[in-house]
């Protein structure tokens, strides 16, 4: 099957759109201020006249190419390009001071195409044994999935549990905008025809993500240093393989499991593998003085997660963050449902994503490596061009898919809201997860009901339905229990 | 007690029990058959339930919960913020009459003086150079259809 995969990756049409991907990730990664969800939300239009495999291979590479590229900024301006690269600026930059720039952004490069590797290759053995236990899965057990799956939303968020389920409850009301697929009825449409279809996906996500990003860094002074350090020879010697080989191992494995688990992520997983090698170190105190396992581990890390994370997505369904949310949106857009039955109904696509993310993580080495002379002019760019010119693309692009002027309101509006949201420490992330989950939990909900007759213990009475149940109200409890919450917001305050 | 918290707290209570409200106007149905409004009515609820309780507990918590030095929660050049978004309102409301160039133009020109002001003349440079790459990019290359408004007799012919 993986070569029939391949056979979909080596398209001419795919290997370009995975070319686009991963250039335009590594570029967003590289520019700090703008993540790869708001370069998603940005390329998002163009999708829709693409097929779905070439759509899911380009936005995919977006992601996992942000993650290369947030190393570079990391390194060589001690701003992270990305939240994951956090912790690679406490080694990576003192490296460029200590004139081992080049170093660093080659074991960076080398060291996430390994962990990238090694992902994929875990990916392609744990998803169908996983996908064909799910098949067994009934409307109660999805929507039980579905509440393990807002349940997730504890972690994926840094703040207030309290004000990330708000945002939550905000999401699912709006996911029900629209005609109900059930009875027909209108809810919450205004008499508006343009929402008879629902609340758009596009220009709520450039809305909450693109222009909000874009208000809230106009309003605070914006610099940037880029490192004046000759960049050097990029290939790290023998002895430094040796020293960080061990790094990339434990990096790539603590990546892959934690990005795998639904919350966690690249972040988490980049600050556990810096936690992790220092505990191994012979010499801790040489981490944050420019020690290369520090480089190493954190980015091994932060890419094996991003590959982990589609595991979730791929065989159930599920969304573990605002990524993997936005990529079942281009999923649904594209009229593909994932989960269990992807594997069956859609081969093609599932495995020539796979592949393409293999071959996407070889143009990434290619990219980053000889182009790093680019990456840094790129760092040149002032603000004062880039946000206006963001500001116009978000507007181009929502306008693009409909041709609709009411999309360009309610983007804006959103823009206002998720600005204000962030001044109020309120996340957007809870909401885009509940948005897109709404819909599917209420007709799975309603269709459980209806099979059962109005009996409510048939969620727990499915053992794979209780199961989830259980799991989401551990989720909830470890949230919500001080000493676990104490933890929780030490780890969030760590990654700010 | 934080200020920011009530305010949030009260305006999500009161989306909250709107959705009631309107998930109630819907039917709710029963637990064999659950109607239109039977999720909107329980999230509703819920989403009162939390903002009351985010409210309540934010009037015996401590600090202020502004971000600001000066204790406001906005930075120091927030007033740029509805500058833009106002621009973005007006370009959203006379793109179809007045067209994707001129007006792109226009919105250009005014994000470049106000983000991080630039000189008139690199403004209208940079705001031409951008907006005309744009359109053949964008319209011409990929087909996007911009509205063409005052300059429909030249563009469409």
């Amino acid at each position: 099957m993986l070569m029939a995969g391949f056979a979909v990756a080596f398209e001419p049409a795919n290997l370009g759109y995975c070319f686009v991907g991963v250039f335009i990730g590594t570029l967003i990664g590289v520019l700090p201020g703008i993540g790869p969800v708001a370069a998603m939300s940005l390329l998002m239009p163009i999708t829709f006249y693409i097929t779905p495999e070439a759509a899911i291979i380009m936005m995919a590479g977006i992601y996992y190419g942000s993650m290369y590229g947030g190393s570079t900024t990391a390194i060589l301006v001690n701003i992270p390009g990305e939240a994951a690269s956090v912790v690679t600026t406490l080694d990576g930059y003192q490296m460029a001071l200590q004139g081992r720039a080049g170093v660093a952004l080659g074991v960076a490069a080398i060291g996430s195409f390994i962990a990238g590797t090694l992902a994929i290759v875990a990916l392609m053995l744990v998803a169908p044994p996983l996908a064909d236990f799910a098949v067994r899965f009934g409307p109660a057990e999805y929507f039980s999935l579905m509440v393990f799956g807002l349940a997730i939303l504890s972690y994926v968020t840094h703040g207030s549990i309290l004000k990330s389920l708000m945002m939550a409850c905000i999401g699912l009301a709006l996911g029900l905008v629209g005609i109900d697929s059930i009875t027909a009825m209108p809810r919450l449409t205004f008499d508006r025809l343009e929402l008879v279809d629902g609340v758009g996906l596009v220009p709520m996500i450039m809305g909450l993500f693109g222009i909000a990003e874009i208000l809230f860094n106009i309003e605070g002074a914006q610099q940037r240093t880029v490192v004046k350090t000759r960049i050097g020879k990029l290939l790290p010697t023998v002895k430094d393989w040796i020293q960080c080989r061990w790094a990339l191992l434990r990096g790539s494995a603590i990546g892959f499991v934690l990005g795998v688990l639904p919350g966690t992520g690249s972040v988490i997983s980049s600050f556990v593998s810096y936690a992790v090698e220092k505990r191994f170190a012979d010499d801790p105190s040489r981490f944050g003085k420019g020690a290369i396992e520090g480089v190493a581990g954190p980015e091994a890390a932060n890419n094996a997660a991003a590959g982990g994370a589609f595991i979730p997505l791929l065989t159930l369904g599920i969304p573990t963050g605002v990524v993997t949310a936005l990529l079942l949106g281009a999923f649904i857009i594209h009229g593909v449902e994932p989960g269990p039955l992807l594997m069956v109904n859609h081969p093609e696509l599932f495995w020539g994503v796979i592949a393409s993310m293999y071959i996407g993580n070889v143009m990434l080495l290619v990219l980053n490596l000889p182009l790093i002379g680019l990456w840094v002019q790129v760092l040149k760019v002032p603000y004062h061009i880039l946000f206006p010119m963001i500001l116009l693309f978000c507007m181009i692009g929502v306008y693009s898919v409909n041709g609709s002027v009411f999309d360009l309101y309610v983007m804006t509006g959103f823009g206002l809201v998720g600005y204000l949201m962030k001044k109020f420490g309120f996340e957007p992330a809870p909401l885009v997860l509940a948005y897109v989950l709404g819909p599917m939990l209420e007709n799975n909900l309603r269709k459980a009901l209806i099979l059962s007759q109005g009996d409510l213990t048939t969620f727990v009475t499915k053992p794979i339905s209780a199961v989830c149940l259980l799991l989401a109200a551990a989720l909830l409890l470890s949230a919500v229990l001080p000493a676990l919450r104490a933890r929780r917001e030490k780890i969030a305050l760590d990654e700010t | 007690m934080r200020p920011s918290d009530i305010g949030t707290g009260l305006l999500g209570l009161g989306l909250g029990l709107w959705l009631v409200y309107e998930g109630r106007d819907m039917g709710l149905g029963d637990l064999h058959e659950p109607g239109s409004g039977f999720i909107l009515f329980w999230v509703g609820a819920l989403m009162a339930a939390l903002s009351a309780l985010l409210a309540g507990s934010a009037v015996f918590a401590g600090g202020g919960g502004a971000t600001g030095a000066d204790g406001s929660p906005f930075g120091e050049r927030w007033r740029r913020v509805p500058l833009v978004l106002v621009y973005l309102v007006v370009y959203c409301a006379l793109l179809e009459a007045v067209g994707f160039i001129p007006l792109t133009m226009a919105l250009l020109f005014l994000l470049f003086r106000t983000v991080d002001p630039q000189s008139w003349t690199k403004a209208v440079l940079y705001s031409v150079a951008i907006t005309l790459t744009v359109y053949v990019l964008f319209g011409v290359g990929l087909g996007t259809r911009f509205p063409a408004g005052l300059l429909e007799p030249l563009l469409v012919g």
